[in-house]
């Protein structure tokens, strides 16, 4: 559905030049939810433009459905926009229209009749959820029903693709919830392809099916979320399942000597990760069994990306020298990542 | 009438004379005003639009804009008056009377004016323009349904400001024969000593400004949400 072809923006600040986007390439399917990745600075929010050509790439092509964009004309160009919804973090409504009136906006060029188009604007504030607000003013909404609102406006042209722009940075964890479960319905029912750019990574985990990370105007690695992010390739990736679990507070830990990393000798404090259908658990228990290997676990976190899980568990594990040679192999040929941290 | 008569003595005799001034006055209002408000609103709306970073971005006529009306602002009105006497020939024929006082008057209206407007049109957020465009409108739609329409309580308020300053302007407009309330004021509640007739004046005046900061009032209040 979107294909960007080795796609470049640099801005001219003075003498200097600034990549933002370096030789990006992708290829976004219909119908799929595709989330970018990135801290601040990344560059994701101007690779979101450039699919729209809010930005116009210095280098490389922009397709969408076949169309090259950066070939077209200004007045085929803007056809080609209404094609393509967007939202943003601030909402960006018009605060001199009521809801009704924002939907109604991008209408305005539509070839609907009126009737149509009344019948239109109601049947998306039914979808958002908003039909009881349809004459307040978006000062009178809460962030959250600002974003439905813009969320109903960029619906309103039947677009293709949907890009969110950080579409739920602004928003409290509850609301993010409620907006991400929107969007899963939007392309759920109406099959529409969505790009959305975060630096959360909840909202990855939550609902797309494949996943970008970029750092410094590249994309470092791409792929299923789950493949990504159980068996992360960049030290970056890494990082951002960091953001969205406790695990990496075994290193804090471990730094401050807190109580529960101290080991006596013969143990060894070991991190496990295990995904799909490898459970840890029943490795645990199993250790005891079998090699009489306690394991205490210290803490432990189990995410669900895109329906599969991904554990990670800081355990200590005590037992016999021998027996414990023994326990590790049977953890490694359980195909669950042991990462020895101490002893 | 007998009662504005005992306060005002000489409002009896000179009551013609104040009608017609005070007509002349609206009619520069008027006039001067509405042309104004259109040239301003042009040039507000040019500023903005093709500023660095502006949806028609073009250096040349941005900097053309911005010194000429730096230039035109620093000149003071009764001096700029005088300047504008042969264009206001070319124009309208004239550079007396109340006609006379047209391009005098836009000419000292409008660069202040415009440049209020591209202030107000610089406070709307630069993501409506940015959503506008990724809905596919165009430049004159962006203008028209989005910088302008999402203006309207901040143009209204500067509209408000710049009519209390253009009363003021056709006031001295009256040292080139414009005639209006400001001559009226000098000729007989100065030069003639007749107090009651500025006061006269400067009651009818306030009366006019009210009379429009309510209407502007009005419509900010309808328009702010």
């Amino acid at each position: 559905m979107i294909q960007l072809e080795k796609v470049s923006k640099t801005f001219r600040v003075g003498a200097e030049q600034i990549h933002a986007v370096k030789e990006v390439s992708l290829d976004i399917d219909a119908g799929e939810i595709f989330g970018i990745i990135g801290f601040s600075g990344a560059g994701k929010s101007t690779l979101v433009r450039c699919i729209n050509l809010l930005e116009r790439p210095t280098a490389g092509k922009v397709l969408i459905d076949g169309v090259d964009l950066m070939g077209l004309p200004e007045s085929r160009l803007r056809e080609e926009r209404r094609k393509i919804g967007m939202i943003f973090q601030h909402f960006n409504l018009l605060r001199s229209r009521t809801v009704y009136q924002n939907v109604a906006f991008p209408l305005r060029k539509s070839k609907l009749s009126n009737a149509q188009k009344h019948e239109k604007i109601l049947s998306l504030l039914e979808l958002v959820g908003l039909s009881d607000k349809k004459d307040a003013y978006p000062s009178q909404l809460s962030g959250g029903q600002k974003q439905r609102v813009a969320i109903a406006r960029a619906l309103a042209n039947d677009p293709k693709v949907l890009l969110c722009d950080e579409a739920t940075s602004a928003l409290d964890p509850q609301t993010t919830k409620s907006i991400l479960n929107l969007l899963k319905k939007v392309n759920n029912e109406l099959g529409i392809t969505i790009v959305l750019i975060t630096h959360e990574m909840a909202v990855v985990k939550d609902i797309c099916d494949r996943v970008a990370i970029m750092e410094l105007g590249c994309v470092v690695e791409e792929g299923e979320t789950a493949d990504v992010f159980s068996h992360p390739k960049e030290k970056l990736t890494r990082d951002f399942m960091d953001t969205a679990s406790n695990i990496h507070k075994i290193y804090e830990l471990l730094e401050e000597e807190h109580e529960l990393t101290k080991i006596k000798d013969g143990e060894k404090l070991v991190l496990l990760t295990y995904s799909g259908g490898n459970a840890g658990e029943s490795v645990i228990s199993h250790l005891a069994e079998e090699y009489h290997v306690q394991a205490n676990i210290i803490f432990g976190n189990v995410d669900i990306l895109k329906n599969k899980p991904l554990g990670k568990l800081v355990v200590v594990l005590s037992g016999e020298g021998e027996n414990m040679e023994k326990a590790l192999q049977y953890i490694r040929d359980r195909k669950v990542e042991l990462e020895v941290i101490r002893g | 009438m007998s009662f504005l008569y005992n306060i005002a003595p000489n409002l009896e005799p000179l009551q013609g004379e104040l009608l017609k001034c005070t007509k002349q006055t609206f009619q520069m209002l008027f006039i001067s005003g509405t042309i104004s408000f259109v040239l301003g609103l042009i040039l507000g709306v040019l500023l903005i639009v093709t500023k660095k970073g502006g949806l028609l971005q073009n250096a040349v006529v941005y900097k053309f804009l911005d010194k000429a009306i730096d230039i035109i602002r620093s000149i003071p009105f009764i001096i700029l008056m005088v300047l504008l006497i042969p264009i206001s020939r070319a124009i309208v024929g004239t550079g007396s009377g109340v006609t006379g006082s047209y391009v005098a008057l836009i000419g000292g209206t409008v660069p202040f004016f415009a440049r209020q407007i591209e202030a107000v049109l610089a406070d709307v957020d630069y993501g409506l323009i940015e959503a506008s465009e990724a809905m596919g409108f165009g430049p004159r739609e962006i203008i028209f349904s989005v910088y302008l329409k999402e203006s309207i309580p901040g143009i209204t308020r500067i509209t408000m400001i710049t009519f209390v300053s253009l009363i003021g302007i056709t006031a001295i407009a009256g040292a080139i024969g414009a005639g209006g309330l400001g001559d009226f004021a000098i000729r007989y509640g100065h030069q003639m000593g007749y107090r009651d007739m500025i006061w006269v004046t400067v009651a009818i005046i306030l009366l006019i400004i009210t009379v429009f900061q309510g209407i502007g009032n009005i419509i900010i209040k309808k328009t702010t949400h």
